[in-house]
Parts: structure tokens; sequence; C-alpha cells
């Protein structure tokens, strides 16, 4: 018991340290992970490192779904692969350039994002999780079976690295920098987008959804465009990753990677963008660490989630808002300010 | 003039005929109160004029035009919002955000505006502006729901049961403030079934039975009625 108030007391000091000092703190981790691709010449290390970038995009588009309005979706690898896959075809069928293809990965999972949700987000709970854990599995299918469109289980090979004004990044370095931009647009996107009215409207429909209709907002429409928004990034992050990693195979985009996806936000914390950067990273890198047990991986996963719900069912970092604890610390210091000067005036 | 008119409304829940044809009409700057025992219908009307319960039948007029097929997005735009039975305050919500999904159709300057004339009206709002929704007692969160409907800029602000679960003394500070209120230009609909403190609050009064409306006439009146007095005051 006592251990425990000392683990928590130390947890809320490092919480509201990191608040207080938000800006230099970024800089630094900005700093590091700009600065790192040159610190290395390790294939495998940058190339862990880019996986960890796109796995947080999609953690992000995930956490919009599942975090912030509150509905488990299993699409997030359908997506990524509908993204891969058209993105591919697009560049190596219909000859468009590098980021044209990406553009064109990023409409069609939308499209698909927008076919799954006019129906099933009409309805509130399970409904969508069961959907998607359908449609997912659907598009496995499809990508393994529509042999002259996706080459089946002999998967892509040889899909042209990205390029952009005719130069071709084929370099890991190169791609990291790419990961990091597209995740640094996504980031200040879906922070932005959680922050507007929008945001607002998207949590208040997760916490109580009949409460948000009688505020007047139109909670269909609201789920709708948000799953869309999804599926966007999903299927933009999936085009990159295709022309990244050149060879795609439909086990890349299997239910079970989707399961991965809920995993790492869980762990990481729901509804939190510092916590799915946490929750990607931390269970990108384990199995790594892991690999020559790599078939016990998900044994291990699941074993993290039932002590995370346990001891910490908001994830890591759920629900924490550092710009809510540090407007309180300075609520708090200067309530106590004034005490102090009153004191002061009572001597 | 009448700001809202309801003419024969009617509301079924599968078999179960919750409104048997209610009509009433509200006039601009008034308080009218609604008064009913439990399942008289009193929170299906307040619903169905909002467009969150589909209507059987009946017309809804609001300032002179035809609202009975809104949705009910479109009915908070046009300035009627109800504060619903049970507060339904975001509990993961700061105040401050609680407050500005009132104001979900506003700008944001507006919106500062408004803040601060809801922070007038509950100064304690203000002292727990960061504070999570659900740390609040029940009466600041009733201020609250009543402040989040006030963020809307109604015209007609319709309280379904704002005394429930609380404190004498709390019910009747909320109640004090229905008359400042109404001064910002609000109508107000107070359905309650604390049918005293309704009446004393309201200028007008309707007693609904079990889907209809039995009897309609001044507070004053309704607060000496024998039967009303017999049936609801005790």
């Amino acid at each position: 018991m006592k251990k425990n108030s000392v683990l928590k007391k130390a947890w809320t000091g490092l919480v509201e340290f990191v608040a207080m000092h938000q800006i230099p703190i970024m800089a630094v981790l900005i700093l590091l992970v700009i600065a790192f691709p040159f610190m290395t010449d390790n294939k495998y290390l940058l190339r862990i490192a880019t996986l960890c970038l796109i796995n947080i995009v999609l953690g992000l588009a995930l956490n919009l779904v599942q975090g912030y309005m509150g509905q488990m979706s299993f699409a997030t690898a359908a997506f990524w692969g509908i993204g891969a896959y058209a993105g591919t075809i697009g560049v190596m069928r219909l000859g468009m350039p590098s980021l044209l293809g990406m553009a064109f990965g990023m409409a069609v999972a939308g499209l698909f994002g927008l076919l799954i949700a006019l129906p099933t987000l009409k309805l509130k709970g399970y409904y969508l999780s069961i959907v998607t854990m359908g449609f997912c599995e659907i598009v496995r299918i499809v990508e393994m079976n529509w042999q002259d469109l996706t080459r089946g289980s002999l998967g892509i090979m040889n899909i042209p690295a990205v390029s952009i004004f005719g130069f071709r990044f084929k370099s890991g370095r190169a791609n990291y920098i790419i990961a990091l931009i597209i995740l640094f647009v996504v980031t200040i996107f879906v922070k932005n987008l959680i922050n507007s009215n929008f945001g607002l409207s998207l949590k208040a429909i997760r916490d109580d959804d009949s409460a948000a209709e009688t505020m007047g907002i139109n909670i269909v429409h609201v789920k709708r465009v948000n799953f869309v928004i999804s599926a966007l990034i999903c299927g933009f992050v999936g085009a990159f990753y295709a022309q990244y990693v050149s060879f795609i195979h439909p086990s890349s985009f299997a239910s079970g990677v989707s399961q991965e996806y809920i995993v790492m936000i869980i762990f990481g914390g729901l509804g939190s963008i510092p916590g799915t950067f946490l929750g990607c990273i931390a269970l990108t890198i384990l199995p790594e660490l892991m690999r020559s047990l790599l078939q016990y991986r998900l044994l291990i996963y699941g074993a993290l989630m039932v002590i995370m719900m346990n001891f910490m069912p908001g994830g890591l970092l759920g629900n924490l808002d550092l710009g809510l604890v540090r407007k309180k610390i300075l609520e708090r210091r200067s309530r106590e300010a004034v005490k102090g000067s009153g004191g002061g005036d009572g001597e | 003039m009448s700001i809202l008119s309801v003419k024969d409304l009617k509301v079924h829940y599968g078999g179960i005929q919750a409104l048997r044809g209610v009509s009433l009409e509200v006039d601009e700057g008034e308080i009218i109160t609604l008064i009913g025992a439990n399942g008289a219908g009193k929170s299906t009307l307040m619903n169905s004029i909002m467009g969150i319960v589909p209507k059987a039948a009946g017309t809804v007029v609001y300032r002179g035009e035809d609202i009975t097929k809104k949705e009910t997005r479109q009915i908070v735009k046009g300035g009627m919002i109800l504060a619903p039975e049970g507060r339904h305050i975001f509990p993961g919500f700061t105040v401050k955000d609680n407050l500005l999904l009132g104001g979900y159709y506003e700008s944001a300057a507006e919106n500062e505006k408004e803040l601060e004339t809801v922070f007038r009206l509950f100064p304690i709002l203000k002292e727990r502006i960061h504070q999570m929704g659900g740390t609040l007692s029940g009466g600041e969160q009733q201020m609250l729901a009543v402040g989040r409907a006030l963020m809307a800029h109604p015209k007609i602000m319709m309280l379904d049961e704002p005394s429930l679960g609380l404190a004498p003394l709390v019910i009747a500070d909320i109640f004090n403030l229905f008359g400042r209120i109404r001064e910002m230009g609000v109508t107000i609909i107070l359905v309650e079934q604390n049918a005293r403190m309704a009446l004393k609050a309201a200028d007008r009064g309707y007693v609904i039975e079990s889907g209809r409306i039995v009897t309609e006439d001044t507070a004053d009146n309704l607060l000496h009625s024998d039967a009303v007095v017999k049936a609801y005051l005790g």
C-alpha cells in the first residue's frame, strides 16, 4: 500500500514536471528524432524506427475512432492494406507518379471508409466492431484471390520507391525523414481536429450520445466524417508503406494486425496523443526485442492487456490532458501566492 | 404573441400512447410549467417538441414557423433548447468544455461573451472552470446544465426536472434565477414533479395526466385549486 502511494507520488510528480516544461521537452524530443537517422547507419535500426513512425500514424487514425469516438474498429489493417494496394496499383499499372499514388491510395481507402460508415454508424456500440472485423477479412480474401489485380499470395514485388519531383528516395534515412514528415503533419492535424468544435462533439457523443443529441449535434454525421478521416489517414500511410518496403503481401493486412493496433493504443491510452506515441513505439520495439520468441508475442500481448485492464484501465496516458494539468498547477500556485502575500501583510 | 404553439401532439412508444393529443400555447417572455405525476408524459412532450422522439401526429409552430418535422439540430439552431432530465452533463469534460458544447453553433467570440454571462449568473462555475463536470456537486451540475443550455442563445429554454435529487435550499437557489434568465429574453418551460416550487416560479401552468392536458390556468389559481392541491401539493 505504502509502496503504491510512493509510486503514485512519483508518477504525479513526473506528470506535473512534464506538464510544466512541455515546450523544452518537446523541443529536445523533436531534435532527437530528427537527429536520429544521422547518428546511425544501421539499416535495421532505421527500419524499426520508420515502422514506429508508420505505426504511430495508424495508431492516431485508430484512436480517432476508438479513443475519441468510443467505437472499436478492426478496420485499421483493411484501410491500410487498401491504401497500400490501391497506391501500388496506381503507380505500377496506371503509371501514376509516387505522390499521386499515395493520394490515390488515400482516396480509395476513404471511399471504402464511407461505404462502411454509411450503414454502420447509424448504430452505436459493437456493431461497428463486428462489421469491421468482417470487412477486414473480406479485404484480405479479395487481396489474396483477385489474382489479376493483386497477384494474390505472390504479393507485389519491386514497388518503385518514393519519388518527389523526379528525385527517388531509396535510402532508409530518406524514408525515415519522409515518414517523420507524414507523422508530423498527421499529428498536428489530429491535435487540431480534437481540440476543435468537431473534436468536442466527438467526445460528447462518446461520453453521452443522448445529451449530445439534445445539444443539437448531428451524431451520425459527425461519426461518419470522423470514420472517413481515419480511413483516409490509414490509406495514405498504407500507400507510403508499400513504396517504402517495396513488397506487399495480403498477410501484412490480416485482421490480426488490426488487433495489434488496438492493443497499441489501449496500452498507450485511449484518447491521448502522447499515449498513442508511447504505446505504438513500445509495442513496435518490444516484439523486435523478443524476436527469438516471436510466435509467443500474442501471448505476451494478451498478458499485457490483462495486466493493463486490471491496473490502468485507461492505458498509460489515457485521458491525460497536459494542458489541463498545467492550468491547474498555475491556478494552485496563484492561490498559494495570494495566501502567501496575505500572510505577509499580517506580519 | 405566442412564441410556441403545440397542437394535438401525439406520440407512441411501440403500442403505448405516451401523448394522446396535447395542445399548449406559450407566449414570449413567459415562464410556464408542466406538472404531472411520473409517467404522465411530461418528458415525452419536451423530447418530442425537440425532435428527439418522433411525433405520430400534431403540429409544433415556433415563432410562426412549422417545426414539426425538423431535426433536433435545426431546432437548436433556431433557438430552442432542452436541459434534459437528470442533467446529462459530461462528467469527463471540464466545466468550460461542457459550456462550450452548449454553444456548439456559435462563434468563438460569441461563446467568450456568453461564458461571462453564464458566470455572472452562476459564479461558482467560474471557480470550477477547469474542474471535471463529474466532480461537481448535484446543485452545481444542475447549474452547469442550465448554463450549458444558455450558451446556445435560446429564445426558449425547456428544463426537465431541474430539482431532481437536489436539496431544498439548492432548488430554491436555482429557481430564484429563473426571473433573471427571463430578463435576458428567454422564455422558460419548466417540467416539474415538485409542483409547489414550479407553480411559485411560473406565470401559468398546465397539468398533464396520462398523456393529456387536464387543466390549464394561471400559476396562482392552480396553487389554490382544490384538485391540484389534492393531487400534487398534498
